[in-house]
């Protein structure tokens, strides 16, 4: 792996003990130029994934907490009147901000998600008529919690597909844990992370994972891949060419933190479960795709074949 | 929302075009209310189709069908004729219609359909007419096709893909079949209710009779012969024998008719016929004429066994030529007929003349056979006298009840009619017996073929003389005033205005539509010696040539052979189209080096990278790891780096692994 990646993995790593994969997961969505949804349970580290993340890569960090009452204004900001100056003057609400830490998304209403969405496609949010585009980079991390449905608005499939990927942080493993304990609550220890990259530098990361190559020989395999999704039966619905478009673009980010400027089969097996999961529905009332998607892989030959 | 079992609109179309298709050559052979009956049906179905009509309920049906019963039988009165058959198949097809419903109905329509093209062929025996029945095959499981079909949208040409190479797959099928299927004769016979007029010679003979003949550029026959062809002045093709005149017509008497069947064969004609000289054999592949009389090459010296002689040495046949015929024939160019003597009623008949017309060439006929003397000496000087004076032309000034007189001594122009008629008036008068001759003198060699084609617009009249000693003798007068007649042909034999009347009048102005007729002539020829007339003995004559004998099983292997070869071409047709696709070298290396692998006992997963795959196999067989590592990454470099370089490097190491089996 690329030396500086293994730095900034090794840094976020001490304070989300024991999550190096989904560190690099989280970090190869953010140079692919993608958001990151994150599923998991409360209190598994998901914020501090996010504030660890924003501090190391040197980026401006906001939380937004979502609830069921709140409107669009409420993160995208709002007009107000000054009376001193007699006009109206734009107060930018908290998605103008480089990392942006959206907690429990599914908690507030269609309305106030799809303003968010909105700002996450179009790197702009309009005001009054006006659109003021969203600081560069702009990253934003979701998180919903998929245990207690009640009360909530799941997004919607179309929705989804704006997430490049999903992922979920699981339990700790014992060693981890127990050095959690030991070292008592690790937020406290984010301000001393080093900060060992700028906005900058992450703006020439991601051209350059724009470069990695990308053979015919594995134009073919991820051809393979989608079709089977198409194909089938395990799945409601195929990876659509978006779907597989993020696929390979994920795929080079994960190329490129390998430090190499060529995609191969393992960079998409890599990110494919986090790519894949959440756009193609598995068929059967409930099942996860999980389960689906390892078949998936160990099904479809990496080979042409013969 | 459709049900499964409701028609398609474009599969109604189909059909209804199909049917219109299938039908429109039938018409001129059914009864022309039941064509109105078909063009109502169809409409109705398309209006129903269209909303704007209903349903006939089940009494309407049921009084359509009796109604069109009624008139059925009304029109045949019972006759079993393949007209009533096809007539009754026609209605029941159209009659469907109007309970078309369910998809079902339409397949029975469609099985229906090719049953109605069979007939087809019974009238359509062309080249142009099998290819439009092959059409009509083609829009018939075209409509198959398309009922079949699920809704596709406008402009989708799977179908049509569909329907072509079913009708290509059928080709070679439908053409081995036809060779192989055992020939057999109609087990019995139909006749065809054949009304329609078919030009040819006729058996009367009246002034203007030919002129419209000349007028037809259509092929009475066709001649092959074996061997060489007879020289253009002896193309005379004769029909028939006319020696009854009326004062105005010629006709066959009761004598020398051909009209009374077996009663009008002669069966003593060989012993009457003595051949000299040249004998030539031929076949002559007459077109219909719906008239019973044959045509032969000067004398008929031997022919097939169901035709017969008339006394007037002429062939015919007991019925009448509704379908093209072939038939072979043996002819004399010299010979001597009946030159021992004609019986008294023959005599009588050859010199009967009607009371009270033309009194001027009786009275000139009896001067001139006093000054002459012999009967040859009058002819010569007959003809001498026909060379000098007469003009041969097309159109000839109208002749009044005296047509003999006024033509021999007033207008003197005229065709070969006038002249034929004329001079066995004469002679008759003069006391020689003499008939009429009719049918046609000379034929075209079409050059690509080979074989001689006699037009309408060579019919011809001629005469022939009885002389003492030499029996009948073969006098032309035309040859006498138009000697190109007979050399050449009609065309050459008139004045410009004249020709311009003849049937072939725009072929002969423009050489490359001849040409082109010469060509299509020739292929028809072809059609019809080969497909028409392919029969048992033809069928035969194939496997003979093709297998060397015509024993059973070599046929029955035979035909299997080919039909083996062509679904083993359409086999290899399919299994090449769904070839895959040619891999690139380092691909087949690395399965090559996945088989070594697999060999060993390590194979390789599905799913598995290349690098996974080299370090589960290296951990087991560690003294190969920087080998195994070393293929993984070259593969990955010429794979997925592209980087070409590394590809001999890979090839060698592929080559050189090797891993022994078991641990």
């Amino acid at each position: 792996m690329r030396a500086s990646i293994e730095e900034i993995v090794h840094e976020v790593g001490k304070v989300l003990l024991g999550k190096e994969s989904e560190i690099k997961l989280a970090l190869a969505c953010l140079f692919a130029d993608g958001h990151l949804l994150i599923e998991d349970l409360p209190g598994m580290g998901k914020t501090t994934l996010g504030h660890a993340l924003a501090r190391v890569v040197g980026l401006q960090y906001q939380r937004v907490q979502f609830t069921s009452d709140m409107l669009p204004a409420d993160i995208v900001g709002v007009s107000v009147f000054e009376a001193a100056a007699s006009k109206f003057s734009f107060h930018p609400g908290p998605v103008f901000t480089q990392v942006l830490l959206a907690d429990e998304i599914n908690r507030t209403t269609p309305k106030t998600q799809s303003a968010l969405l909105e700002a996450m496609e179009e790197y702009q949010v309009t005001v009054d008529g006006q659109s003021r585009a969203l600081p560069e980079p702009f990253f934003v991390i979701a998180t919903q919690n998929p245990q207690s449905q009640m009360g909530t608005f799941p997004l919607p499939e179309s929705q989804l597909d704006r997430f490049l990927m999903r992922i979920s942080l699981g339990y700790p493993d014992p060693a981890a844990e127990l050095e959690l304990f030991k070292g008592g609550d690790s937020r406290r220890h984010i301000a001393s992370l080093r900060v060992l990259l700028s906005a900058e530098g992450l703006v020439d990361i991601k051209s350059a994972v724009g470069t990695v190559k990308a053979s015919d020989t594995l134009i073919g395999y991820l051809q393979r891949l989608v079709h089977a999704t198409r194909h089938d039966s395990q799945f409601n619905y195929g990876l659509s060419p978006r779907g597989a478009l993020a696929l390979l673009h994920g795929a080079k980010a994960w190329a490129y933190m390998q430090d190499r400027d060529y995609v191969v089969p393992e960079d998409i097996q890599a990110v494919l479960p986090a790519v894949v999961t959440h756009r193609v529905t598995a068929a059967g009332s409930g099942a996860s795709a999980g389960g689906s998607i390892d078949q998936l892989l160990q099904s479809v030959d990496i080979l042409s074949p013969h | 929302m459709r049900g499964p079992a409701s028609i398609s609109s474009s599969a109604l179309k189909w059909l209804l075009l199909s049917q219109l298709l299938v039908l429109l050559p039938l018409t001129p052979h059914l009864p022309l209310w039941l064509v109105v009956i078909a063009g109502a049906m169809m409409l109705w179905r398309w209006q129903l189709h269209r909303g704007r009509w209903f349903y006939p309920g089940r009494w309407q049906r049921a009084l359509l069908a009796v109604v069109v019963s009624g008139l059925l039988f009304a029109n045949f009165r019972g006759s079993f004729g393949v007209e009533t058959m096809l007539s009754l198949l026609v209605a029941g097809f159209v009659l469907k219609l109007t309970e078309l419903r369910s998809r079902s109905d339409v397949y029975l329509l469609c099985f229906l359909t090719y049953f109605v093209i069979g007939t087809q062929l019974l009238f359509l025996t062309g080249f142009l007419g099998a290819l439009y029945s092959f059409c009509c095959l083609a829009a018939i499981t075209g409509t198959l096709v398309m009922t079949n079909a699920s809704a596709g949208g406008q402009g989708d040409y799977r179908p049509w893909r569909t329907l072509g190479g079913l009708m290509l797959q059928a080709l070679p099928v439908m053409l081995v079949l036809f060779l192989v299927v055992p020939r057999m004769g109609s087990l019995w016979t139909v006749p065809l209710n054949k009304s329609a007029g078919v030009t040819g010679v006729s058996d009367t003979m009246s002034p203007g009779d030919f002129s419209n003949l000349l007028q037809s550029d259509e092929p009475a026959f066709r001649v092959t012969f074996n061997g060489d062809l007879p020289t253009a002045g002896e193309r005379y093709w004769r029909a028939l024998v006319l020696d009854h005149f009326d004062g105005r017509e010629w006709g066959q008497g009761l004598f020398q008719g051909v009209n009374a069947g077996r009663r009008s064969a002669w069966d003593q004609w060989h012993e009457e016929l003595e051949p000299l000289g040249r004998q030539l054999s031929y076949e002559i592949m007459l077109e219909p004429t719906a008239k019973h009389w044959l045509y032969t090459l000067a004398i008929p010296q031997s022919f097939d066994d169901d035709i017969y002689v008339s006394r007037g040495f002429t062939l015919f046949q007991r019925k009448p030529v509704f379908q093209r015929k072939q038939y072979s024939v043996v002819s004399a160019l010299e010979y001597r007929a009946q030159s021992s003597g004609l019986d008294d009623r023959e005599r009588r008949s050859a010199l009967a003349l009607p009371d009270g017309y033309n009194p001027l060439t009786r009275r000139l006929a009896a001067e001139w056979a006093e000054q002459e003397g012999s009967p040859e000496a009058l002819i010569q000087r007959f003809l001498q006298f026909v060379q000098r004076r007469f003009h041969y032309t097309l159109q000839p000034p109208v002749l009044g009840e005296h047509s003999v007189d006024e033509f021999l001594w007033e207008t003197q122009t005229g065709f070969c009619e006038h002249f034929a008629g004329s001079f066995v008036f004469f002679m008759r008068a003069a006391g020689v017996p003499a008939r009429v001759v009719v049918g046609y003198q000379g034929g075209q060699v079409n050059p690509h073929e080979g074989y001689l084609t006699v037009r309408q617009l060579d019919a011809h009249a001629w005469t022939e003389v009885w002389l003492e000693g030499q029996g009948w003798r073969r006098i032309d007068p035309t040859a006498a005033v138009a000697p190109q007649r007979i050399d050449r042909g009609v065309e050459y034999s008139l004045s410009e205005q004249d020709s311009a009347l003849l049937g072939n009048a725009l072929s002969r102005r423009f050489a490359l539509l001849a040409r082109a007729q010469l060509q299509w002539d020739a292929f028809n020829y072809r059609w019809h010696r080969w497909v028409m007339e392919y029969d048992q003995v033809q069928q035969q004559a194939f496997f003979q040539r093709l297998l060397g004998s015509a024993v059973p099983w070599k046929v029955v292997t035979a035909t299997l052979a080919a039909l083996a070869l062509i679904i083993g071409i359409i086999l290899l047709w399919l299994l090449w189209r769904r070839r895959p696709e040619v891999l690139p070298a380092e691909q087949r290396l690395y399965q090559r080096f996945c088989r070594k692998l697999a060999k060993a006992g390590y194979p390789r997963g599905t799913g598995e990278s290349p690098s996974n795959y080299a370090r589960r196999v290296a951990t087991a067989r560690p003294e190969h790891a920087s080998q195994l590592w070393r293929v993984a990454i070259l593969f990955e470099q010429v794979a997925y780096a592209g980087n070409p370089r590394a590809l001999p490097e890979f090839k060698r190491l592929v080559r050189r692994l090797q891993l022994r089996s078991g641990r």
